[in-house]
């Protein structure tokens, strides 16, 4: 039986929802599924607790509702020339900024000034004891307290419930310019990212498709000097070319969208890595026929697509043996409108919940264990009101 | 005193643990002089495993620890606990590793800021934070208080370029905290360390990321008849579109000050000025110099001075960077401020600092870090004058709830440590309060790490006559 998540429109209904139930779960549009399936909890969406609270241009700050699409309010940012510059993900699926928040993803442009966690600065949480917490606070710059913005930057759900965040953000770039390298093999490949990564350039994003050996380095700034700094780029990858803007677009929208794969109904998974682990793995990875990777953020995230789910043994053994930690983000997903809704059930008090039959693995490899994190776990949510991590 | 401190003797020997008063006395203060403290002993590691043991044996005998790198901290984040003892980790002072290929270093939590600069630099490269004390002060201190510097607004704090962390928490565990990659998965612990001002253990390494050093810079200096004129600049730089590495504003006093001190011939009869530097590649620099020249026009400014090489950027640098100590030259003790408005607020904020002065009847100069909001006023007194301290810190509670009251924050930088503890509970609710307290409590069950920092309601140690700091005399440090 399908049936429509909980989706409280005020603080004081998602409390009292908090209250009712044993073991619960926030989602927003669902469209990082596999982070949320947990046939033990209730789920309950923020998708009506959305909408801009403040947004200050000058401040260079803006508040809004966690349940609030990340589209609606990048759309709100550009009217007055300004953006979040670490490229949020699945923008057009229908993430919202709490779930961006809480799985921890950023985009390509993470790599110019950081990611979700550097332009987080504020956060309100509900508790699971129905408690309004606050961490962080409104302006760009604040030293004070324990930054709890920053660490519920992908904690999942299962540490409270994020009701209102506030992110600073830039202006933004009058124009973007895309130059493709072909490289012969993966070595020159990581050089060149390195060697791009260190120069004068200040590129805006360098990202690696490994199955075309090809070097994507996105430039940003005012048109008019786009050009001349790409003549740069000219003189040291001769071999490129300068993306016409539909491809350039198309190629960078799919990096965001988890679409640049050829697998109809990939399983995306997040892997954190660097210029040598990516050269140590990518044998193994690439010989695989169940697999493909895209290297992004210049080498930070290794973005994992299998074509099954059931590949993901093989590939939590392989991250396992090289110290790496995969996070399934994604699972069969064919496109925007696939939002795994359908597997919302209903239990026999009425709750609703995901079917166990679905249950998937979210975290493969290396995920170390440490009193600290169950200490703090057990801190913040004393009555275990929220999953496990 | 033996008793108290037996178990001690067997990890460290006699050299490196201090329990002389002479050598204690040392180690009483930091950069707020005003609180003074001798802690029970010193030890001085040289080793990851002498900083664990040391730590452990801390929790075994429920004694207090503080530990501090060079004592920079304007908040008293380093003061010693009367029954506690310090963890001095200057000797840590290692750069474990610098790969200029992943553009990353690991280091010790001694090693100076400015030293990961200077050995990144030959790969063109540099660590980005820069807070005034940066010649001296250490990364441990500043992962523990989250330090800032001129050039926040665009590239953020400490957090922002620690990407990883291994520490001794107060309960004796070692934790490994990120890793050598920008990203990661699960919740950030690394950013819920740094900036928790000690508060859960001890840094043991270090991971920094390290940025491109940018081509050029533009510098310019712009002098205005008034501090709302150089407001209303900032404001217009910032509406612009630009994103300047670095906006400061200093009025009048400081800028007297800073003349007297360093002669960085500023313009004659400015109320104040304004310093604005961009930064990046050539073609790009000089798209944006037009901009900022078109923005500056517009302003009500009488004076400006464009750097023409590095030398004459680092003069006019010269100036801001030595403000604060230079104040020590129009009286005889100051109290440095940090707090954080809403930058369109920043106006209105000075305007009632200047009423909060002429109440007081105490002067109060002004330097800030405009482009975030960070003001930073300094609250000058006599020390030899009989209630003056106590005056001046009244002063200074005011304007912190001043920020409180513009929606800001009481420290932009500097940290709570000791002097914004009381202030914590009016900028913050009481459960959110009580979950940063549950979540200390994980951290150091029996709070015994850098205990009387950041919470309210400990005992404060009592208060002394202030004065310069005695580096801050000879020149070594200035404050941000």
């Amino acid at each position: 039986m399908s049936k429509e998540l909980p989706k409280p429109t005020t603080v004081e209904d998602l409390t009292e929802w908090v209250k009712c139930n044993d073991k619960v779960l926030p989602v927003g549009n669902r469209t990082k599924a596999p982070l949320t399936r947990d046939p033990d909890c209730s789920l309950v969406s923020l998708s009506d607790l959305s909408g801009m609270i403040e947004y200050e241009p000058s401040e260079f700050t803006f508040t809004a509702w966690a349940g609030s699409r990340v589209s609606e309010i990048e759309g709100e940012l550009n009217q007055r020339g300004q953006y979040l510059p670490f490229d949020p993900v699945l923008l057009h699926a229908g993430a919202t900024l709490g779930g961006t928040i809480a799985s921890g993803l950023s985009g390509p442009g993470r790599f110019r000034f950081g990611g979700v966690r550097d332009f987080l600065i504020g956060i309100q949480w509900l508790d699971g004891q129905g408690r309004l917490i606050r961490g962080g606070g409104k302006v760009v710059k604040n030293a004070a307290g324990f930054d709890f913005p920053k660490f519920m930057v992908g904690s999942l759900g299962r540490y409270g419930i994020l009701v209102e965040v506030t992110f600073k953000v830039f202006p933004k770039p009058m124009g973007t310019l895309t130059w493709g390298v072909p490289f012969s093999d993966h070595a020159a490949a990581m050089n060149a990212i390195a060697d791009i990564a260190s120069s004068r350039l200040e590129v805006d994003a360098l990202d690696y498709r490994p199955d075309r050996c090809q070097l994507a380095i996105r430039l940003a700034g005012p048109s008019e000097v786009l050009p001349d700094l790409l003549g740069e780029l000219r003189d040291r990858y001769p071999d490129g070319q300068r993306w016409d803007e539909s491809e350039a677009h198309a190629y960078w929208n799919a990096v965001k969208e988890f679409q640049w794969s050829d697998f109809k109904k990939p399983t995306m998974v997040k892997v954190p890595m660097n210029l040598s682990s990516f050269l140590k793995l990518e044998g193994e990875l690439l010989d695989n026929a169940a697999c493909r990777v895209h290297l992004s953020v210049g080498g930070n995230i290794a973005w994992v697509a299998v074509d099954h789910a059931s590949d993901l043994d093989w590939l939590s053994d392989l991250l396992l043996a090289q110290g790496l930690s995969g996070l399934v983000v994604s699972s069969g997903l064919a496109g925007s409108s696939d939002l795994g809704r359908d597997e919302v059930v209903s239990d026999q008090d009425g709750h609703l919940g995901v079917s166990s039959g679905v249950v998937e693995q979210w975290r493969i490899g290396h995920w170390p264990r440490s009193q600290m994190q169950q200490a703090v776990k057990a801190a913040m949510d004393p009555l275990s009101k929220f999953p496990g991590v | 005193m033996a008793d108290l401190l037996e178990g001690l003797e067997s990890i460290f020997p006699s050299d490196r643990l201090l329990c002389d008063p002479a050598y204690l006395a040392a180690f009483e203060s930091d950069g707020l002089t005003a609180f003074r403290t001798k802690p029970l002993a010193v030890v001085i590691p040289e080793t990851e495993e002498e900083v664990i043991a040391a730590v452990a044996w801390c929790h075994q005998n429920q004694v207090p620890f503080v530990a501090r790198g060079s004592g920079t901290s304007l908040s008293g984040g380093s003061l010693p606990v009367a029954n506690g003892i310090v963890i001095a980790l200057n000797r840590l002072n290692r750069i474990l590793k610098l790969d200029p290929h992943e553009r990353i270093a690991v280091v010790q939590p001694g090693v100076v800021n400015q030293h990961v600069t200077n050995a990144a630099a030959p790969h063109g490269l540099y660590y980005a934070p820069d807070p005034s004390s940066q010649s001296i002060c250490t990364i441990g201190g500043n992962v523990a208080f989250n330090s800032g510097g001129a050039h926040c607004l665009k590239y953020g704090m400490t957090s922002n370029h620690v990407i990883g962390c291994k520490a001794v928490l107060a309960t004796g565990e070692v934790v490994e905290m990120g890793g050598p990659s920008l990203e990661s998965v699960g919740p950030d612990f690394t950013g819920l360390f740094c900036g928790s001002e000690g508060l859960f253990g001890v840094a043991l390494e270090v991971t920094l990321r390290l940025l491109p050093k940018p081509e050029q810079f533009h510098t310019v200096l712009v002098g205005y008849r008034s501090l709302q004129a150089a407001g209303d600049a900032v404001s217009a730089v910032i509406d612009s579109g630009l994103l300047p590495g670095a906006l400061e504003i200093m009025d009048a006093l400081s800028i007297e000050a800073a003349e007297a001190a360093v002669a960085c011939g500023y313009p004659e009869g400015a109320a104040a000025v304004l310093i604005v530097e961009l930064e990046g590649p050539r073609e790009r620099l000089a798209h944006e110099i037009q901009c900022l020249e078109a923005v500056l026009a517009k302003t009500d400014s009488f004076a400006q001075r464009v750097a023409v090489d590095d030398a004459d950027r680092l003069s006019i640098w010269r100036g801001r960077k030595s403000a604060f100590s230079a104040v020590g030259r129009l009286s005889p003790d100051f109290l440095v401020q940090d707090g954080v408005v809403p930058r369109k607020r920043l106006g209105e904020a000075l305007v009632r600092i200047e009423q909060l002065a002429e109440r007081s009847g105490m002067r109060i100069a002004n330097v800030f870090h405009a482009g975030d909001g960070n003001l930073h006023p300094l609250i000058m007194f006599d020390g030899k004058e009989e209630g003056a301290l106590h005056r001046a810190e009244q002063v200074a509670g005011e304007l912190s709830r001043i920020c409180i009251e513009m929606g800001g924050s009481i420290t932009g930088e500097h940290g709570v440590g000791m002097e914004k503890r009381d202030f914590m509970p009016e900028m913050y609710d009481p459960l959110s309060m009580e979950m940063m307290a549950q979540v200390r409590s994980a951290m150091d069950p029996n709070w015994i790490a850098n205990p009387g920092k950041m919470f309210p309601g400990n005992d404060a140690p009592a208060l002394s006559t202030v004065g310069l700091h005695p580096l801050e005399k000879a020149g070594v440090i200035s404050r941000e």
